[in-house]
């Protein structure tokens, strides 16, 4: 057995590798790919933990709670009644861009998305990833862009064969280039989480002079060759001239992560920008 | 202590955290399981696993995190190290050292997380999220004893009834 030196050396290795680890991803942009692994072999005890959690509790409901219950219910039917209107105005917002232009018009030919589940979240308290229960089985691939009814929800970054796993835009790490509906304003949204009190989204690269709307809908403009373009990212709720040169413009996420439970994964965007064509030979 | 039982414990708080938790435990409060876990092996094993441990629960999380890989990697293995050791010492190496010990283990590890974030320059975390786990530390201070108490080898003549 290793001694109390013997520990300190492995210790240090071991802090040693790691830090090496973190600064060769940091310097060449370049992650490990274990989590495809690990998403693999993890996903399904998720999956199967999640569902058994959900179904009894579900039957305690059933048991005990039925009144609750039929509160529950009304709820959920006001919630979709609402998610339906919102998809309609999504929708109607869609078709109008559609009328720009032609290019543009092939830019938000979305593909045929599909649906998945939230069956767990990040492994890490200080992390905002989530897991769904559908992978490569389901023609996933990693970065493809995932929706939630209301809006841009992230992408992928892990996949497994029969779950993924989902970068919210609500992380630290996530970026995506947005244009304003009303201004055309372009930008960057990242989270705002790492800010003094701050939460949302905070909209950068604004200069100074830009006139933006209280309201102006904040939606994906395709430059980051990631996110296609017209996809609802959030509403600008607060303009601030900064320090510099620029804008603080804070915007309001269009999605509720925290109670985020189907997803929308779109096909992933080829090198052009575009949605793959179903059509085309493989 | 049994090595199985302390696999199986991993697992269990695994999937507790990614699983189970986001839907029992309420908005804004994030304890973490895995932590409390490693945490728990390292005082009943020693210092040596508590690298193992700690090792592996820190790339469990960042293997299912947004983040760089190795940012859990570095800090897991670091704190339960150091309560491990500290655990050698008196007056920690009593009963009353163990809530102590899981204490400074959960908050050490949000400092160095910090440390990584703020001052190494790598990704920093969320003054929003590091608050939410900060309020998880009660929780995962109290699973790191129920771990314990699952670990902890039964005495000489203890007969289960």
């Amino acid at each position: 057995m290793p001694g109390k030196r013997g520990h300190g050396i492995l210790l240090g290795i071991v802090l040693a590798a790691n830090f090496l680890g973190l600064t060769f991803q940091v310097r060449s942009g370049i992650s490990f790919p274990i989590r495809d692994g690990l998403a693999a072999v993890f996903g399904g005890g998720q999956s199967l933990v999640v569902d058994s959690t959900r179904a009894v509790s579900s039957w305690v409901e059933t048991v005990g709670e039925a009144h609750e219950m039929r509160l529950a219910r009304d709820e959920l039917r006001d919630r979709v009644a609402r998610l339906e209107w919102e998809l309609t105005v999504q929708r109607g917002m869609l078709e109008r861009a559609r009328g720009f232009t032609d290019l543009d018009a092939a830019a938000m030919d979305l593909g045929e998305p599909v649906s998945g589940e939230v069956v767990g979240v990040s492994a890490s308290p200080l992390d905002r990833t989530v897991t769904v229960n559908r992978g490569s089985r389901h023609g996933i691939e990693r970065d493809a862009p995932v929706m939630a009814a209301s809006g841009l929800a992230g992408r992928i970054v892990a996949v497994g064969p029969g779950v993924s796993q989902v970068e919210l835009l609500s992380a630290s790490t996530a970026a995506v280039a947005v244009i304003t509906s009303g201004s055309r304003t372009r930008g960057v949204v990242r989270s705002a989480a790492g800010e003094d009190g701050a939460s949302g989204y905070r909209l950068h690269f604004v200069p100074v002079g830009q006139r933006i709307a209280i309201g102006e809908e904040v939606i994906s403009s395709g430059l980051d060759q990631l996110y296609p373009k017209g996809l609802l990212v959030g509403h600008v709720s607060a303009v601030h001239e900064g320090a510099g040169l620029l804008l603080e413009v804070a915007v309001e996420p269009a999605v509720d992560f925290d109670t985020l439970e189907r997803v929308f994964m779109l096909p992933r965007r080829d090198d052009s920008g575009m949605a793959p064509d179903p059509d085309a030979a493989p | 202590m049994s090595y199985a039982r302390a696999a199986l414990a991993v697992i269990a708080a695994f999937l507790l955290q990614t699983g189970v938790l986001p839907l029992t435990v309420g908005e804004g409060v994030t304890p973490d399981f895995l932590l409390a876990t490693a945490a728990a092996v390292a005082l009943l094993a020693g210092p040596g696993p508590a690298i193992g441990f700690g090792l592996v629960t820190g790339l469990l999380q960042d293997s299912f995190s947004g983040g760089l890989l190795g940012m859990n990697g570095f800090s897991k293995p670091l704190v339960v190290f150091l309560a491990a050791r500290a655990r050698e010492y008196p007056p920690l190496d009593t009963r009353a050292g163990i809530p102590l010990l899981l204490l400074f283990a959960a908050a050490a590890d949000l400092v160095v997380l910090w440390v990584l974030g703020e001052v190494a320059g790598f990704t920093a975390v969320p003054a929003l999220e590091l608050g939410a786990a900060g309020f998880g530390i009660p929780i995962t201070v109290i699973y790191g004893l129920l771990v314990v108490r699952f670990l902890r080898p039964r005495p000489a003549g203890y007969q289960a009834r």
